[in-house]
C-alpha cells in the first residue's frame, strides 16, 4: 500500500484545505462587499457603497450594513439608503448556482437623502451631436412655460431677440437697390437728349433740302423720309413710356413694402409680448405651469428608475445573458431542462421598512426573480404606512407581471390620506420660485398601468390648508407680485393629473382648481401689464429700427430721379413731334 | 532557512521514477484543462498529495498545460459544447443538472466538460510518451546538461550543498 500512498500527503491536503478555508473566510466579506459595490454601481450608473458585508455559513446568509445608492441624476443625494439588509440563502440552490434568497429584510430604508461626497462616476462620453433634451424637459415644453420674469426691460428683450423689422428693412432696401440698378441700366439704353438732338438735325436737314429742285419725285422722297423719322421718334417715345410704366409699377410695389415695413415694429412688439408677457390665454392652464415642472420631474425620476431596475426583475435579463459574448477561458454554462426549474436569482420574500416623507412605511415584495417565466407568477408588492401619531396614512400595492415577456403588464395603485406636506418646491426658475411651504394632502388616489411600453396613469388629489411662498430672483417683477398675491388667497385646491404616451415619450396633463383661481385673480392685472409691455416694446423697437427704415425710404429718391429723367426725355421727344 | 528549503526540495523531488513523473504530468494536464474551480480540482490536489507522484512535475506541468489550455480554449469549448449538446446524453445531463453534487463539478460548463474529456482522452497516450521521453532524456541528455555552465553554477550554490546533505545526490530531473 505504502508503495502507492504518501501518508504525509494526506495531512498536507487537510492543511492546504484548512488554509484555503481560512483565507476564504477572511477575504470573503471584503470580496462580497466589493462585488455588491461593483455590480450595483454598474447597474445604477452612480456609486453604490456598502459600509460592511458579513457572510455567514451556518445558516448561509448575508448581512449588509450601511447601503447607499447614489441618485445618478443628483450625485450629492442618495436615491436609496438602508441601515441593514439581512438575507438567508437556500443552500441547495446556491450550490447549483442559483442565488435563491428565502427571505430578506431591509430596515432603515430611506429615500432621497443627502450625501457627504459626490457619488458620480466617470461616464463614457457619448458621440458628439445635438445635446439630448431630458424627458422632463420635453414634458415641460408641452405643458407650457411661465414667461421669464428677468427680462423685464423692453430694451433687454430686444437685445436678445432677432427683430423681423430689421430683416424686412434689409430685404426692402435690397429690392430698392436692385430696382435702381435695373432702371439705371435701362435708362442708358433708352433714347436721350443726344438721340432727340439727332432727330432734330435730320428734320432740319430735310427742311433745308425742301427748296431744292427734284420735281415731284424729290418732293415724294422727302415726305417719305419725314415719315420714317416720325416713326422712329414715336417708337423711342413708346419705349420711354413703357419703361416709365414699369418703373411706376415697381415703385408702387416697393411703396407697399415700405408701408408694411412701417407696421413691422408693431408686429414685433406683439410677438415679443406674446413670448415674454403672460396673457390671459396663456394662463388658461396655470395649474400646469405651476405644478407641471414638479410633476414632470417626478415622472422622469420614476420612469428612469423603472427602466433602470426593470431588466433585473424580468426576463429581459435572461435575454441579455443569451446574447452575452463568451470570454476566453470561462466557457458557457449550458442550461438543461430541470424537473424543478428555478430562476438564476430569486428573492422569495423581501420585507422592507422605510421612511417615506415622514411616514413609516413597511410591507413586502414577493418573487423578485431574474426570470418570472420560470416561476409562472408575477412580482407583487404591498406596503402600508402611517405618520407619527397616526398623522396620515399611505397604501401602495401592485405587481410587475413579466410571466409573458411579450405582454408584460405592470400596475401600481396607491392612496394617501391626511398627510402633511412642507417645503415642497414647485417651481424653480432663475427669476422666481414657488414653494408650497405647508399643506395637507386630504386624499390622493392614483393608479399606474404599464403594458409593454404604453403608459396609463391617473392621479387625483385634494389639498387643503395650503400656504405658498413666491420668491423673485434678483429683481422684483410684476408677475412675482401678482402670483404671490393670487396664491396668497388660495387655501385649498384639487389636482387631477394623467400620464400617457410611452416609457420613452411620456405625455402628462394636469388640471387643477388652482388654475381657475389664479386665472380669475390674475386676468385683469395681466391684460393691463401686457398692454403696457407691448407699448414699451413697440417704442423700443421703433427706436432701434427707425434708422434702418429711414435709410430704406431714402432709396426711393434714386427711383424718383430716374422717373424725372424719363419724364424729361418724353417731353423732349413730344416737343419734336 | 536554507536547510528548510532544501528539505522542501527533497520532498518535491522525491518519487522521481519516470512513471511517477508521467502520472504527475497527466494529472497536471487534467487540472489545467479545467480553468474554473470545481470539485475535480480538490480531488486532483488530494490525489497529487496522497499518491506517490512527483509534485515538482505536477507544478511544472500545471504551468505549461495552463498556457496550452489558454491557446486551445476554442477547441475545448467546442468539444464541451458538442458533448453537452449530444442528444443521446440529454437525459443524463438533465438528471445531473438537478443534483447539487454534480453541479459542484461544473459539468454543464463547456470549458470544464471540454477540458475534462480532452484531458482524459490524451492522458493514456501522453503517459507513455512522457515515460519514453524522460528515459531518453536521462539516457542521452542528463550527463551533457550537468556539464553546462548553468548546471555548474547551480551545483556550486549553498542551497545545492544543503540539498545534498539532506538527500544525497540523485540523478533526478
Amino acid at each position: 500500500m505504502s508503495r502507492f500512498i504518501r501518508w504525509p500527503g494526506l495531512a498536507a491536503f487537510f492543511v492546504i484545505v484548512a488554509l484555503g478555508a481560512a483565507v476564504w473566510l477572511i477575504m470573503v466579506d471584503f470580496a462580497v462587499r466589493h462585488m455588491i459595490e461593483k455590480t450595483g454601481t454598474k447597474a445604477v450608473g452612480a456609486r453604490v457603497e456598502v459600509a460592511d458585508a458579513d457572510l455567514s455559513l451556518f445558516p448561509l446568509g448575508l448581512e449588509i450594513s450601511g447601503l447607499q445608492v447614489t441618485n445618478p441624476n443628483s450625485p450629492m443625494r442618495n436615491a436609496v439608503v438602508a441601515e441593514k439588509i439581512r438575507m438567508n440563502f437556500h443552500t441547495g440552490e446556491i450550490i447549483k448556482g442559483n442565488k435563491v434568497v428565502e427571505d430578506l429584510s431591509a430596515t432603515g430604508v430611506g429615500f432621497n437623502k443627502p450625501r457627504k461626497t459626490s457619488g458620480a462616476i466617470a461616464k463614457k462620453e457619448k458621440p458628439s451631436g445635438e445635446p439630448e433634451t431630458s424627458v422632463a424637459e420635453k414634458m415641460r415644453e408641452k405643458l407650457g412655460r411661465l414667461p421669464s420674469a428677468t427680462a423685464d426691460s423692453a430694451r433687454q428683450i430686444i437685445e436678445n431677440e432677432q427683430l423681423e423689422t430689421l430683416k424686412q428693412a434689409e430685404s426692402l432696401e435690397r429690392e430698392i437697390s436692385d430696382a435702381r440698378d435695373r432702371f439705371s441700366k435701362k435708362l442708358e439704353n433708352l433714347p436721350d437728349q443726344e438721340t432727340f438732338a439727332d432727330y432734330k438735325k435730320r428734320i432740319n436737314d430735310l427742311k433745308g433740302s425742301s427748296g431744292e429742285s427734284g420735281g415731284l419725285l424729290g418732293t415724294l422722297g422727302r415726305a417719305g423720309q419725314a415719315g420714317e423719322i416720325r416713326k422712329d421718334i414715336q417708337a423711342d417715345l413708346q419705349a420711354l413710356r413703357e419703361t416709365r410704366q414699369d418703373l411706376a409699377a415697381t415703385r408702387e410695389k416697393l411703396q407697399t413694402g415700405l408701408a408694411d415695413l412701417r407696421a413691422a415694429p408693431g408686429r414685433d412688439a406683439a410677438r415679443l409680448t406674446d413670448k415674454y408677457a403672460l396673457s390671459p390665454k396663456g394662463i388658461g392652464n396655470m395649474s400646469a405651469l405651476i405644478l407641471g415642472p414638479k410633476y414632470a420631474g417626478w415622472v422622469e425620476n420614476g420612469l428612469s428608475w423603472y427602466l433602470r431596475l426593470s431588466p433585473h426583475v424580468s426576463a429581459m435579463m435572461e435575454k441579455s445573458r443569451e446574447t452575452e459574448k463568451r470570454r476566453r477561458g470561462v466557457g458557457i454554462d449550458v442550461r438543461f431542462a430541470s424537473s424543478r426549474p428555478v430562476p438564476e436569482y430569486w428573492i422569495k420574500t423581501a420585507r422592507v421598512s422605510a421612511d417615506m416623507g415622514g411616514m413609516d412605511v413597511s410591507g413586502q415584495i414577493r418573487d423578485i426573480a431574474s426570470d418570472p417565466r420560470v416561476l409562472g407568477r408575477p412580482l407583487v408588492f404591498d406596503f402600508a404606512g402611517a405618520g407619527a401619531d397616526n398623522a396620515g396614512r399611505v397604501k401602495i400595492n401592485g405587481s410587475l407581471d413579466r410571466t409573458d415577456p411579450e405582454n408584460s403588464a405592470d400596475r401600481a395603485d396607491f392612496l394617501v390620506r391626511e398627510h402633511a406636506l412642507s417645503s415642497l418646491q414647485l417651481l424653480d426658475q432663475d427669476s422666481m420660485s414657488v414653494v408650497l411651504s405647508k399643506a395637507r394632502l386630504d386624499a390622493v388616489d392614483g393608479s399606474i398601468r404599464i403594458a409593454g411600453a404604453e403608459l396609463d396613469a391617473e392621479i387625483a388629489a385634494d389639498v387643503s390648508d395650503a400656504r405658498f411662498d413666491v420668491n423673485s430672483g434678483e429683481k422684483e417683477h410684476f408677475l412675482v407680485r401678482a402670483l404671490a398675491s393670487a396664491l396668497g388667497d388660495i387655501r385649498s385646491f384639487d389636482v387631477a393629473a394623467t400620464l400617457g404616451g410611452t416609457l420613452t415619450q411620456p405625455e402628462i396633463s394636469i388640471d387643477s382648481g388652482l388654475g381657475d383661481a389664479l386665472k380669475a385673480s390674475l386676468s385683469r392685472d395681466l391684460e393691463k401689464h401686457r398692454a403696457q409691455m407691448q407699448q414699451k416694446l413697440k417704442q423700443a423697437i421703433s427706436e432701434k429700427t427707425g434708422g434702418a427704415i429711414d435709410e430704406t425710404e431714402s432709396g426711393f429718391s434714386a427711383l424718383d430721379a430716374i422717373e424725372q429723367e424719363l419724364k424729361n426725355r418724353l417731353n423732349l421727344g413730344a416737343s419734336i413731334l | 532557512m536554507i536547510t528548510l528549503l532544501a528539505k522542501l526540495l527533497k520532498v518535491l523531488n522525491a518519487e522521481a521514477d519516470p512513471g511517477q513523473i508521467s502520472v504527475a504530468l497527466c494529472l497536471a494536464m487534467v487540472f489545467a484543462f479545467m480553468p474554473l474551480m470545481t470539485l475535480q480540482h480538490f480531488i486532483l490536489v488530494f490525489l497529487v498529495l496522497v499518491l506517490r507522484v512527483n509534485i515538482t512535475g505536477f507544478i511544472l506541468g500545471w504551468m505549461v498545460f495552463s498556457a496550452v489550455a489558454f491557446i486551445i480554449d476554442p477547441l475545448l469549448h467546442g468539444v464541451g459544447m458538442a458533448v453537452l449538446s449530444a442528444g443521446a446524453l440529454e437525459g443524463l445531463w438533465s438528471t445531473l443538472y438537478d443534483s447539487g453534487f454534480w453541479r459542484l463539478t461544473g459539468f454543464n460548463n463547456t470549458i470544464v466538460m471540454g477540458g475534462f474529456v480532452t484531458a482524459l482522452v490524451l492522458a493514456v497516450p501522453l503517459y507513455f510518451l512522457f515515460n519514453f521521453l524522460i528515459r531518453r532524456y536521462r539516457q542521452y541528455f542528463l550527463a551533457w546538461i550537468q556539464k553546462t555552465r548553468l548546471a555548474q553554477m547551480v551545483k556550486g550554490s549553498r542551497i545545492y550543498a544543503a540539498y545534498q546533505t539532506v538527500s544525497g545526490w540523485r540523478s533526478s530531473v
